[in-house]
C-alpha cells in the first residue's frame, strides 16, 4: 500500500502528460518534443517538480502523442482531390468518410505496440543488448546502406501525358526534387552539427529550427493552400479488422518501430517503409495500423531504451532532451515506466476516440485557416523564444526545403538528410574531412 | 472550408459563380484568386538554396563560444563549445580486438570545474595518428560538443575532429637522434626514430622501460608505465618484436638529476613496419638473470668454471658450462652441434661471451646458444678457477689485503646504510667487532629489494669478492643469492 501511495504523485503527473498531449497533439503540426522543450526549460529554471515526477509527465506525453497525433495527420492534412492517388491510405479514408475508422484503427495499432512491449518486458534488455554489441561496429555501413535504400527507393509517378521530354521531366522530376531535398538537407545537416547556431544556452533544442522548418511549417503552409472538402464523416461502430491483420500489423509495426527506436538517426517513417517494404504490406487497413504500431513503438520504445537496465540507450528527441537531468538507475525505473506506459496508452486510446467524434463534430464549423493560421504563430512563437533569430533564420531556410518535397510530390521522409547524411558520414569516420572541406572546421 | 471556395469562385460583390474568371462578367468586380502554386515550388526551391549557401557562409565566419562554468544548466546539453584547462591524470586509449583506437578520454580541469573530454572511432584514431593526445599537465583548448549530466555535475565533451584540440605552446615538435638529446631540453617533446630491443615492465609502483637502439649499436632506454607497455602491445601485438623500427613521440625528464625519456601514451608510438639487421636483438645482461627474462635473447660474457658432459639419448654429447657472469651463476647448454665446432675445446677458466635465449628447466635458468657463433671466446681468466670458486670462510680472522680478489663466507651485522645511486653501501661488523664496507650492487638490489632498508644491526651472511676502494677493503656483493638476512 505504501509502494502505491509513493506512486500516486507520479500517476498524476502521467495522466496530467497524457491529457496534455491529447490536446495539444490535436493542433496540426505541433509536435510534443516542443512542448516537451519548452517544460525542460521551465524544469531546468525554476524546478518545479519533483524529477520521477517530470519522468511521468514526459511518459504520459510521449505516449499521448503517439497516439492522439493520428487526429491532425488524419483530419487536418486533407489533399487536394487531384492528390488523391498519391495520399497515404489514411487519408484516402478521410475522403471516403472514413476518417474516424482510420483513426481507431491506428488507435488500436497503437495499443497493439504496447501490449507487444509490455509481452516483451523479460527479453528487452536481453535483445536490446544484443542487438547493441553486435550492431554498434557496423553503424556506419548500416547507415549508408539505409541512405542507399532511401534514394534507390524512390519510383518516377506521372509521365503518362505529354510529348516524351514532358513525360520524362514529369516523371523523373519527383525523383530529382527527392534527391535534391536529400542532399540539400544533408548539406545542412553537416553545417547544424559541426556549427550549431543556436544559443549555448538552450543548446538541447539545436535541431529543433531544423525540424519545425523541415516538417511542421510546410505542413501548416499545405493546409494553408490546401482546398480540399472533407466529406461527411461516418462514425463507424467496428473496424474492418481481424485478429489476423492485428497481429500482422502489430508484427510489421513493430519490427519497422524498434527498427527506429534502436538505430540512431532512423525515425519511424524510415523503419516503417521498410518494415513495409519487408513485409510486403499491400492491404490498406494493415498500413494504417502498422503505421500505429510503428509511430508507437518508435516514440514510446526509443523512450523506453533509455529506461532498460545495463543498456540505457539514448535514442529519441525526449531521450535525448532529459538525459540531462535524469539518469535511471537499476530495474525500478525501468518497470514503473512500462507500468506508466500501460496506463497512459489505455487513457490515450479513449481519448483518441473522444477527439476522433469531437474533430468531425467541429470539422465542418470551425474555420480551418484561423486554425492553422494559430498553429503557425504557435510555432514561430517557440522558435523564436527558444532559439532566437538564428533559429527562426535556420527555419525559414529548412522550410524552403521541406516544401520541395510537397511541391514536387516526392518523399518529406528525404529530409531525413539532415541528420541521416552528416551522421552516416561520422560513423564512416569521413565526417570530420568533409566538415573540413567545407570550411566547417 | 466552403467560406473559402466562395470566396475564389463566386463573386465577392453579386455573389455570382465567376468560375476561372478574374473579373466578374456580371458586374465586373474584381474576383480574388489565391496565389499560383507555381510561386511555392520555385519559390521553395530558391529559398533552399540560397538559404543553405547564407547559413553556410555565416557558420564558416562563426566563433565558438568559451563555456562559462558558471552558468551552466542542463538545457546547455550540446552546446557546442570552447573550453581551456589542464590535463589531469593521463589520458587513457583503448582499442578493439584489432588494435584499432575505439576510444580515447583525458579530463581537463578548470578551476574547479572538471570537463571529460572523449573522441571515438575515427576521431579518436586521428587524434593518434596526428600525435594530438595531450600530455598530464598541458594546457589545452578543446572544442566539442558538451554534454550536461547529474543536472549539470558532470560534464563531457565530445570532439568532432582532431583539429578542434589545441595544445598550448607544443610549438613544432623537434625530430633528433635520441643520443643527441640532452637534460637541457627537459620539458620538451621530441621524435626520435629507433629500433626495439626490450621491453620490460615493472612490478612495483615504479616505471619499466623499453630498450633501445639505433642502427650503429647505441642504445638508451624510454621509461614508460606499466600501462602504456599494456597499451603498445595491444595495439601492435606480436608486431612489438626485437628489431622493429619505431618512430616515437618522447618527453624529456629530469629524474634525481639524471635525464629520462619518457613515453607518455602508447599511442606516441608507431612502428614503421621496417626491421633492423642484427640490431639489438640481445640484450647485454645489466644484472642479474631472472625469470622476468625467460624466452628473451641474452649477451652474457663471464668465465667457465665448471663443465659438464651430458650424453644424450641420440648418442650425442652436450656440455653443460657453470658459468659466472658477474651477477651470479647460470647454466650454459651447448648442443653438440654447437661445442663441436668451436675452433678449441672450452675449458674451466675460459672467458666467454654467450648470445642465448634464456630457458627454464627444472626449475633452474639456462641459456642455449643457437649456433657455435653465439659463443665467442674473450681470453683466460688470470685468477686460478679453483680458488676463486673454493670460497674462504671467514670466522675470526681479519679481512686483510690478503683476500683480496678472493670470494669469502662471513657472518656479521650491518649499520649506517647509504644508497649510491642504486648500489647499498653498509659498514659490516663481524667477527669480534671487526670492521669492513660492503658493498652490495644494484643488480642484487633490484632483485631483493630488502637489501635497500636493512636496518641497524640486521644480521647477515654473506658471500662476496673482497677488492679494495680508495684504498680500503671491501666486500663486493653481486648476487642476490649471495646474502642471506638471518635477522636483528
Amino acid at each position: 500500500m505504501g509502494e502505491l501511495i509513493f506512486y500516486m504523485e507520479p500517476l498524476m503527473y502521467l495522466v496530467i502528460g497524457t491529457l496534455l498531449s491529447a490536446i495539444l497533439g490535436c493542433l496540426p503540426a505541433l509536435h510534443i518534443y516542443n512542448i516537451a522543450g519548452i517544460l525542460i526549460i521551465l524544469w531546468a529554471k525554476i524546478s518545479w517538480m519533483g524529477g520521477e515526477n517530470f519522468i511521468a509527465l514526459c511518459a504520459g506525453l510521449v505516449v499521448g502523442y503517439s497516439i492522439v497525433s493520428t487526429v491532425p495527420a488524419i483530419f487536418l492534412g486533407a489533399p487536394d482531390e487531384a492528390a488523391m492517388f498519391m495520399v497515404m491510405p489514411g487519408q484516402k479514408y478521410l475522403m471516403q468518410g472514413r476518417g474516424y475508422e482510420a483513426s481507431i484503427i491506428t488507435g488500436i495499432g497503437g495499443l497493439g505496440a504496447a501490449f507487444a512491449m509490455l509481452l516483451l518486458t523479460p527479453f528487452l534488455p536481453i535483445i536490446v543488448r544484443t542487438v547493441r554489441t553486435v550492431f554498434s561496429p557496423h553503424m556506419g555501413w548500416i547507415l549508408t546502406t539505409i541512405l542507399f535504400y532511401i534514394i534507390m527507393s524512390e519510383f518516377p509517378k506521372g509521365g503518362d501525358r505529354g510529348k516524351p521530354l514532358q513525360k520524362f521531366l514529369d516523371g523523373w522530376g519527383s525523383i530529382f526534387a527527392g534527391l535534391f531535398t536529400l542532399f540539400i538537407s544533408g548539406f545542412l545537416g553537416m553545417i547544424l552539427i559541426y556549427k550549431p547556431f543556436v544559443n549555448t544556452e538552450f543548446a538541447f533544442q539545436n535541431i529543433m529550427p531544423a525540424f519545425v522548418g523541415l516538417y511542421a511549417v510546410p505542413w501548416v503552409v499545405l493546409n494553408l493552400m490546401s482546398r480540399g472538402n472533407i466529406p461527411k464523416q461516418h462514425i463507424a461502430k467496428s473496424t474492418n479488422l481481424n485478429w489476423e491483420l492485428v497481429t500482422r500489423g502489430t508484427g510489421a509495426g513493430m519490427l519497422g518501430g524498434m527498427f527506429a527506436a534502436i538505430f540512431p538517426v532512423v525515425t519511424g517513417g524510415i523503419g516503417g517503409l521498410f518494415a513495409g517494404h519487408a513485409t510486403a504490406q499491400r492491404d490498406e487497413r494493415l498500413f494504417v495500423m502498422s503505421q500505429g504500431v510503428s509511430k508507437f513503438a518508435y516514440y514510446v520504445g526509443a523512450f523506453l531504451l533509455f529506461f532498460i537496465p545495463g543498456a540505457a540507450l539514448t535514442r529519441g528527441g525526449m531521450a535525448w532532451m532529459i538525459s540531462s537531468i535524469y539518469m535511471p538507475y537499476g530495474n525500478e525505473p525501468y518497470y514503473r515506466l512500462l507500468g506508466f506506459i500501460a496506463i497512459s496508452a489505455a487513457i490515450s486510446f479513449f481519448m483518441l476516440i473522444l477527439f476522433s467524434k469531437l474533430m468531425i463534430k467541429f470539422i465542418h464549423s470551425y474555420n480551418y485557416r484561423v486554425v492553422n493560421w494559430i498553429t503557425l504563430i504557435f510555432i514561430l512563437t517557440v522558435v523564436m523564444s527558444i532559439t532566437g533569430y538564428w533559429g527562426l533564420i535556420v527555419m525559414i531556410v529548412c522550410t524552403g526545403i521541406g516544401l520541395i518535397p510537397v511541391m514536387y510530390s516526392s518523399r518529406r521522409m528525404n529530409c531525413m538528410g539532415v541528420l541521416l547524411i552528416p551522421i552516416t558520414f561520422n560513423m564512416l569516420g569521413i565526417g570530420p574531412k568533409i566538415a573540413a572541406i567545407m570550411g566547417l572546421v | 472550408m466552403e467560406n473559402n471556395k466562395n470566396l475564389e469562385t463566386h463573386c465577392p460583390s453579386c455573389g455570382k459563380f465567376t468560375g476561372t474568371y478574374e473579373r466578374c462578367p456580371y458586374c465586373g468586380a474584381e474576383v480574388g484568386k489565391r496565389m499560383s502554386i507555381k510561386v511555392f515550388r520555385y519559390g521553395s526551391v530558391l529559398l533552399a538554396i540560397f538559404g543553405v549557401l547564407f547559413l553556410w557562409l555565416a557558420a564558416q565566419n562563426k566563433e565558438i563560444e568559451e563555456l562559462d562554468f558558471a552558468a551552466i544548466t542542463p538545457t546547455m546539453n550540446f552546446a557546442f563549445v570552447k573550453v581551456s584547462g589542464t590535463v589531469i591524470g593521463d589520458p587513457r586509449v583503448y582499442f578493439n580486438e584489432n588494435g584499432n583506437v575505439n576510444s580515447m578520454n583525458f579530463t581537463i580541469a578548470n578551476g574547479k570545474n572538471e570537463v571529460r573530454v572523449m573522441a571515438y572511432s575515427a576521431v579518436a584514431q586521428s587524434i593518434i595518428e596526428e600525435r594530438k593526445l595531450p600530455a598530464k599537465g598541458e594546457n589545452v583548448e578543446i572544442k566539442g560538443s558538451l554534454r550536461v549530466r547529474d543536472e549539470g555535475d558532470t560534464l563531457a565533451l565530445y570532439i568532432q575532429t582532431s583539429e578542434h584540440i589545441m595544445i598550448e605552446g607544443s610549438g613544432p615538435v623537434k625530430t633528433k637522434d635520441f643520443w643527441e638529446i640532452t637534460k637541457e631540453e627537459e620539458g620538451k617533446h621530441i621524435d626520435i626514430k629507433a629500433y626495439i630491443v626490450d621491453i620490460k615492465k615493472n612490478d612495483n609502483k615504479a616505471p619499466g622501460s623499453i630498450v633501445i637502439s639505433s642502427e650503429s649499436g647505441k642504445t638508451t632506454s624510454l621509461t614508460v608505465w606499466n600501462t602504456v607497455i599494456d597499451g603498445l602491445r595491444m595495439m601492435h601485438k606480436d608486431k612489438l618484436v626485437r628489431g622493429a623500427e619505431f618512430e616515437a613521440r618522447v618527453t624529456v625528464n629530469v629524474y634525481k638529476d639524471r635525464m629520462q625519456l619518457m613515453l607518455r601514451n602508447s599511442t606516441d608510438l608507431t612502428l614503421t613496419g621496417k626491421f633492423g639487421k642484427d640490431i639489438g636483438l640481445s640484450t647485454k645482461v645489466k644484472g642479474e638473470i631472472t625469470k622476468d627474462d625467460l624466452g628473451k635473447d641474452v649477451v652474457i660474457s663471464g668465465v667457465v668454471s665448471e663443465i659438464f658432459n651430458i650424453n644424450t639419448k641420440n648418442g650425442k654429447v652436450m656440455k653443460k658450462l657453470l658459468f659466472n657472469y658477474g651477477f651470479g651463476e647460470i647454466d650454459i647448454m651447448l648442443y653438440q652441434e654447437v661445442h663441436e665446432n668451436f675452433k678449441s675445446e672450452i675449458v674451466e677458466g675460459n672467458k666467454l661471451e654467450i648470445n642465448g635465449a634464456v630457458k627454464e628447466y627444472n626449475g633452474k635458468l639456462q641459456i642455449i646458444p643457437a649456433k657455435t657463433e653465439n659463443v665467442k671466446f674473450l681470453g683466460v681468466t688470470d685468477i686460478p678457477v679453483k680458488e676463486k670458486y673454493n670460497n674462504i670462510q671467514i670466522k675470526d680472522q681479519e679481512i686483510t689485503e690478503e683476500f683480496l680478489n678472493k670470494y669469502i663466507d662471513v657472518t656479521g651485522k650491518v649499520y649506517s646504510r647509504e644508497n649510491l645511486k642504486g648500489n647499498m653501501k653498509y659498514k659490516f661488523i663481524y667477527g669480534s667487532n671487526k670492521q669492513i664496507i660492503l658493498f652490495i650492487k644494484k643488480g642484487a638490489v633490484n632483485y631483493m629489494q630488502e637489501l635497500e632498508n636493512l636496518a641497524d644491526g640486521t644480521k647477515i651472511k654473506i658471500t662476496g669478492k673482497v677488492t679494495v676502494f680508495k684504498n680500503e677493503l671491501e666486500i663486493i656483493l653481486e648476487h642476490s643469492k649471495n646474502i642471506q638476512i638471518l635477522g636483528e
